[in-house]
């Protein structure tokens, strides 16, 4: 630990500049938001900035309005699930696409890029299709349960995640891991002693992306799911339905429960974000 | 691992037939339930979408739309990662923070902005106490197109900082301490010891946010709604539009299609442009 | 830096562990089940959850089976579930429909049609508000909708500034409306005469709507197999809808901005005298404003602007057929179940426990009758419901309600500069008159 902070790029002054900068461009919106979750609807449509009164109430009635409990529960396990299962196998498969030159390695490389300008809007129908027959041909129930959430994030996460490690991957120096298979090392062995401990920056951003794959989703979990297995971000929208026939949205409770919404993403970065660390950085490994 | 993703080859390559199938009949309100015995047109979809339909436009709008929020986002992602690479205060706070747009869900940060930007709205206060003006009308007309830019910009400029905060932890210290004993600037710094190291996960971040700023329905959609103004009626809103709304479902299928291809050969030029499908020794990354 | 490490990874194993216990959500069932498709009130949330409650002990009594609610956030929501739901076979046994939407539904011969005898399961045709019926099928021979509640469009007006300006009774004529609008209005005092929404995704075209068939005109021919949008009839209702704006200054020039949230705000602060195009569904932000006690309602005029009296052709149309069908799905195993919860749903008893819930109004004749007696406020609008004229029963109308708002989306940069160019609002109304007449083709087909 010497005084000069070698991984500090920017100068010290413009650093703190800029974090302000960014935090101010950040924050200020959200803290708008933060406002108008206890200012009263009518307010809000009128465009008052400052409430009329504090609508605190707002944060007690929007458990009421919908079942955000649940919601949140449903959403952080099918987010998680699809988000760990994702990276498990994108690290696989990164793995393989990385290391080993086989037929078909950049046609699925470009596959994969591919699968990420297909519109949602677009599977939509053709998915439903597929997993309501699922139920009436093979007798297994998908739609309105977990699993089929869990299925249909993948098909979006798992390419882009494979995609991070792929990129991430390709940093490693491969020295690294000959010194390991001479050692007598599986190639699993490497992967898993070596390239993994290496790789926590990538799959903690992988895991991220793709767990916002699944927590961000409201087009496909509108269809997929029963009053049960109904996500956070498809409840959301009951606040922000503007019914036909003149009533104020309820801006409040939608504001506060997106608030509510984004804390524990945020809470889960800021425990996982201390492996933004790799060994690599620092050089050790070199030695 | 291979009969894993031969089952999400199947979970994924299944819809994606069926959704192409679908381009080629004329699948409506009037043929939906019996779909199997939809009439088979053979390209009339694709020729309508590319004729008479109003998607060369939306194509346009969505194709300048995901450049521009990608131009825009990219600096300022890879500015921030700067910021909270080296040790400063709180720096798993702050850390953090430069996410909170990210991951408020989608629908509410249009419903927020949609609020912001009405005609008394805060954001026409706020112009007005400085003298700007402030009696824009920011969600209808021409001035939408550069909302829906700001708004997304602000959304997802986390997306690149991600990437690039991930990216930077793989530049060895040994590199920056090369380029203090030469004694260089920050920007020579930037420009000769990070832009380089930065390149794989740069180039992947380019490309996936142009796509996923393609793509981005949610949104526009909360923003502006179905029939949007002109000005923002991306391809994703009009796809949407014409299958859920008016119901045709084939000419939507048709319209996706059409746009997956003039997406993925850019896309895949690009790759190989850049080289990133290549193996590591091959690239000389 | 152990500890450090463990945390991150314990949370996520409990996590993981989590789903595994919860499993999957699935929809186990032992006895009959009837499945339905609802929509959520998001005004009256507790109370629905309640009422839904009190509805399923009672058809548990009546038939013995169980009672399952689903519920929709939005039309988009609901359509899509419809779509899916119709493609694949496979959903809820019943569904709530709006009433714009049962034409569509209807082409898409994804519901049973009812027959008499079905009807008669239900207690007839006469159980209902008749004009509630028109918009259960294109004649009474294919019908597939049973009306549930009843939502006719009225105006509310602010009592106390009428009486200020010496009005003695609402507008029955769009001229008077203009009149007393303009004698309403004072844009020092930032006071309009009437608030409106022209960039909602609502209302507008219902005004089109309303307009034309005041003016004698039609949206589609009355055999089904023309699309008239780019009839005069139809250009000069949309100039009527603009020119409250733009000729006549009676409105806020910020309403081209405005939805129906914004225009319902100005009229709860004072803002506004009138407010036309709404709903017993803005009761409660009436109720909880500054305007409380000073409000009434009052049926749409019903001549069209710049006429003494309608022209001949003109109907009069205060108001779309407007409320919620129930349809039973034609995959479903379970008709007879689906009649006994229709007719449980439509009963005097269960309606009038609805309307009074839920502040929507009943479409049984009796329960209606005995609301309007009870509320006095309301009455003016289940009289609304008397003028009202169903939107064209074809598959074709989602394109013409989008088209039109189309149209007027369109016109709005033209509206903030204060004025419109008749050619190309008649371009805007071709090009979707082009739309709906292909759709109501491929019907033809």
């Amino acid at each position: 630990m010497s005084g000069r902070d070698a991984q500090a790029v920017l100068p010290a002054r413009l650093n703190g500049v800029l974090i302000a900068l960014l935090l101010a461009f950040v924050l200020v919106p959200v803290l708008f938001m933060v406002l108008m979750s206890v200012t009263p609807d009518a307010d809000i449509a009128g465009g008052t900035l400052w409430p009329s009164h504090l609508a605190f109430d707002n944060y007690a009635r929007m458990w009421d309005t919908v079942a955000l409990g649940s919601g949140l529960v449903n959403s952080l396990v099918v987010a998680l699930v699809s988000a760990v299962v994702a990276v498990v196998f994108a690290v696989g498969a990164a793995y393989c696409l990385t290391r080993f030159t086989f037929v078909g390695r950049r046609p699925y490389l470009a596959v994969l890029v591919f699968l990420q300008s297909v519109p949602q809007v677009l599977l939509l129908l053709p998915l439903f299709m597929v997993f309501s027959s699922a139920t009436t041909y093979l007798g297994l129930p998908l739609v309105g349960t977990r699993l089929a959430l869990i299925l249909a994030y993948l098909t979006f996460a798992l390419p882009l995640a494979t995609w991070v490690m792929v990129t991430y991957f390709r940093k490693i120096p491969e020295s690294l891991e000959e010194a390991g298979l001479l050692d007598g090392l599986t190639r699993f062995g490497t992967l898993w002693r070596i390239v993994v401990p290496l790789s926590w920056p990538g799959m903690v951003v992988a895991l991220v992306f793709a767990f916002l794959v699944g927590w961000n989703d409201v087009v496909i979990a509108s269809v997929m799911t029963h009053p049960d297995t109904r996500t956070a971000a498809v409840d959301l929208q009951v606040f922000g339905q503007s019914i036909e026939g003149g009533a104020i949205p309820q801006y409040g409770q939608l504001m506060g429960a997106s608030v509510l919404c984004s804390v524990p993403v945020v809470l889960l970065y800021l425990l996982f974000q201390r492996y933004l660390v790799s060994g690599l950085a620092a050089g050790a490994e070199k030695g | 691992m291979l009969p894993g993703l031969a089952l999400l080859g199947l979970v994924v390559a299944l819809p994606f037939l069926l959704a192409v199938w679908m381009g080629f009949i004329d699948l409506d309100q009037y043929t939906l339930r019996d779909w199997l015995g939809a009439p088979f047109i053979g390209l009339a979809n694709f020729v309508e979408a590319l004729t008479t339909s109003s998607m060369p436009h939306s194509l346009w709008l969505s194709v300048s739309f995901a450049l521009l929020t990608t131009a825009i986002a990219t600096p300022i992602g890879l500015l921030a990662a700067l910021t909270v690479n080296g040790r400063v205060p709180a720096r798993g706070l702050v850390r953090s923070l430069y996410l909170v747009p990210y991951v408020i869900p989608q629908f509410a940060t249009g419903s927020l902005w949609q609020v912001l930007l009405q005609p008394d709205g805060a954001v026409n206060k706020v112009l007005r106490a400085l003298g700007l003006g402030g009696s824009n009308e920011w969600l209808i007309g021409p001035p939408a197109f550069w909302a829906l830019v700001a708004v997304d910009v602000w959304a997802s400029w986390a997306f690149i900082y991600l990437m690039a905060l991930s990216g930077l932890q793989t530049i060895s210290t040994e590199l920056y301490e090369a380029a203090d004993l030469d004694g260089v600037s920050w920007w020579q710094k930037v420009r000769y010891v990070v832009l380089p190291q930065l390149r794989g996960p740069l180039s992947l971040g380019l490309i996936l946010s142009t796509l996923q700023h393609f793509n981005n329905f949610t949104l526009p959609f909360v923003l502006f709604g179905s029939p949007a103004p002109e000005a923002v009626n991306v391809l994703p809103v009009n796809i949407y539009q014409t299958s859920f709304q008016v119901f045709r479902f084939g000419l939507g299928a048709a319209m996706s299609v059409l746009a997956l291809i003039i997406l993925a050969i850019p896309a895949w030029l690009y790759l190989r442009g850049v080289r990133l499908d290549a193996k590591p020794e091959e690239a000389g990354a | 830096m152990f500890i450090g490490r463990i945390g991150p990874v314990a949370v996520l194993a409990l996590l993981l562990a989590g789903v595994a216990a919860c499993g999957g959500g699935g929809t186990g069932t032992g006895g009959a089940q009837l499945r339905v498709l609802v929509a959520t009130d998001p005004q009256y949330p507790q109370e629905q959850r309640a009422w839904l409650d009190r509805v399923k002990q009672q058809f548990k009594a009546k038939t013995g089976a169980d009672l399952s609610f689903e519920t929709f956030a939005s039309a988009g929501e609901e359509q899509t579930k419809i779509q899916t739901s119709i493609v694949s076979g496979d959903g809820p046994d019943v569904y709530h429909l709006g009433t714009t939407f049962t034409p569509v539904a209807y082409a898409t011969k994804g519901f049973q049609t009812l027959s008499e005898a079905d009807w008669q399961k239900i207690g007839g045709r006469d159980r209902f508000v008749p004009e509630s019926l028109g918009m259960s099928g294109p004649d009474p021979a294919h019908q597939i909708g049973v009306p549930v509640s009843t939502r006719p469009y009225g105006m509310v007006y602010n009592t106390a500034m009428f009486r200020a300006a010496g009005i003695a009774a609402p507008p029955v004529a769009w001229d008077e409306f203009i009149a007393d609008a303009t004698r309403l209005t004072q844009p020092a005092a930032g006071v309009y005469g009437t608030a409106l929404d022209y960039a909602d995704p609502y209302d507008p075209w219902k005004f089109v709507w309303m307009f034309t068939l005041q003016g004698g005109g039609r949206l589609v021919s009355d055999d089904l197999r023309q699309a008239r949008l780019d009839s005069p009839e139809v250009a000069a209702a949309v100039g009527d809808y603009f020119d409250l704006l733009t000729r006549h200054h009676v409105a806020d020039p910020k309403s081209v901005g405005w939805r129906s949230a914004q225009a319902l705000a100005a009229f709860t602060a004072g803002k506004a005298a009138m407010l036309p195009m709404v709903t017993p569904n803005a009761v409660p932000a009436l109720e909880g404003s500054a305007v409380k006690g000073q409000y009434a309602f009052a049926p749409m005029p019903l001549v069209p602007p710049g006429a003494a009296s309608r022209p001949p052709g003109g109907l009069a149309a205060g108001t779309i057929v407007s409320g919620d069908n129930i349809a039973i799905a034609s995959y479903t195993r379970q008709k007879d179940l689906a009649l006994s919860y229709l007719d449980l749903i439509t009963s005097v008893d269960v309606q009038l426990d609805y309307s009074q819930t839920l502040g929507v109004l009943p479409a049984n004749a009796e329960a209606a009758r005995r609301q309007a007696e009870a509320h006095p406020q309301l009455a003016p609008l289940i009289a609304a419901e008397r003028t009202a004229v169903p939107t064209t029963f074809t598959g074709a109308w989602s394109d013409a309600q989008i088209g039109l708002t189309n149209v007027v989306t369109q016109s709005l940069p033209a509206l903030t500069n204060g004025a419109y160019d008749p050619a190309a609002v008649q371009r805007l109304l071709a090009d979707a008159n082009q739309k709906v007449q292909s759709s109501l083709s491929r019907q033809g087909r």
